[in-house]
């Protein structure tokens, strides 16, 4: 059990504990200050689109690819610590899982702002797809992610249209 | 104790457990987290008779249609031709060069007009297709290499 989850348990037992009787007796209060984080929010606001790739040719989105990449938009508690985690596939199927694209990202393939920056094509930072990101939310509550990746299409790649899902997880640190 | 009472001071507690909470900053507490997913999707066109690459001097490769739009690259009948087809073909110009193993040229440099579209491969399955200026146009290990470049007209 964790501390808080003990602190929980204390203040309910203790609150059952008190006789009737205490009903009748002076109370005093405490003032709460502090600032509530309000509750995290992750929107995806574009897919990160390859369009039409030609068997044997390497085809790269790029982070800053505005309306290729792929896009999420981040609302939370204003300057709050969070953690981000990707969710990468290793390849795109197509609808009936017939036939399968590589598809790799490298370390720099994913980027932030945190307002702080000028968008997209220049944001705040870079993360890293494969590891765990620790940033900080902007002053206006908002953060804007961005992925780019690269298909590998093989030589007698099958034609059709190929997809995955790529997820972002976002929790705050409690900092 | 009565169902009533029970209730109010279950609601009691959770209230001072929220300003205790508040108070002592432990507000991330449990963690709030949240998830959102994007589709990753692309288009394979489907693969013709042969594979047609274009290469630059830097080595950026990219497609035939990326570079000679509406033109398209295909096998012909026969497996030592292949044909090359554009809906502006007047826009296009082929020019390649042929060595053999040891990178000796067997023929000069040809210029092919938009005419001389069907063009006698060395029977590779994969055709490279370079990119480069004509003049400065290198012969590499390949057997064949083909360049198409664009007309200003």
């Amino acid at each position: 059990m964790t501390a808080c989850a003990r602190l929980v348990c204390l203040c309910v037992c203790l609150i059952l504990l008190v006789p009737g009787a205490a009903q009748a007796q002076e109370s005093a209060a405490i003032q709460a200050i502090a600032t509530v984080v309000s509750g995290l929010q992750v929107i995806g606001l574009n897919n990160l689109n390859f369009g039409t790739v030609v068997p044997g040719i390497d085809k790269t989105v790029d982070k800053t690819d505005v309306g290729f990449a792929g896009e999420w938009q981040i609302n939370g508690s204003a300057n709050a610590e969070i953690t981000l985690d990707f969710t990468i596939p290793t390849y795109l199927l197509t609808a009936d899982s017939s036939a399968q694209m590589l598809i790799l990202f490298s370390g720099t393939d994913a980027s932030f702002d945190d307002e702080t920056g000028g968008g997209q094509t220049i944001p705040a930072g870079v993360l890293n797809p494969h590891g765990q990101g620790v940033e900080n939310i902007g002053v206006g509550g908002r953060m804007y992610v961005w992925i780019g990746g690269t298909v590998q299409p093989t030589i007698s790649q099958t034609g059709g249209d190929y997809a995955a899902d790529v997820t972002l997880t976002v929790a705050y640190t409690g900092n | 104790m009565r169902p009533k009472i029970l209730i109010e001071r279950l609601v009691l507690g959770g209230l001072v457990f929220a300003c205790l909470n508040i108070s002592l900053g432990l507000a991330a507490c449990p963690p709030v987290s949240a998830t959102g997913a994007l589709h990753v999707v692309a288009h394979v066109i489907a693969p013709t008779g042969i594979t047609a690459v274009m290469e630059e001097n830097d080595g950026t490769r990219r497609s035939c249609a990326e570079l000679i739009l509406p033109a398209d690259i295909q096998q012909a009948p026969t497996k030592n031709y292949y044909l090359i087809r554009s809906a502006t073909i007047d826009d296009i110009v082929v020019s390649f060069t042929q060595t053999d193993d040891n990178q000796t040229l067997l023929s000069p440099d040809r210029v092919f007009t938009c005419d001389d579209a069907i063009i006698t491969g060395p029977g590779d399955e994969t055709l490279l297709i370079k990119c480069a200026d004509i003049d400065s146009f290198p012969v590499d290990a390949k057997s064949v290499t083909l360049t198409i470049i664009r007309c200003d007209n």
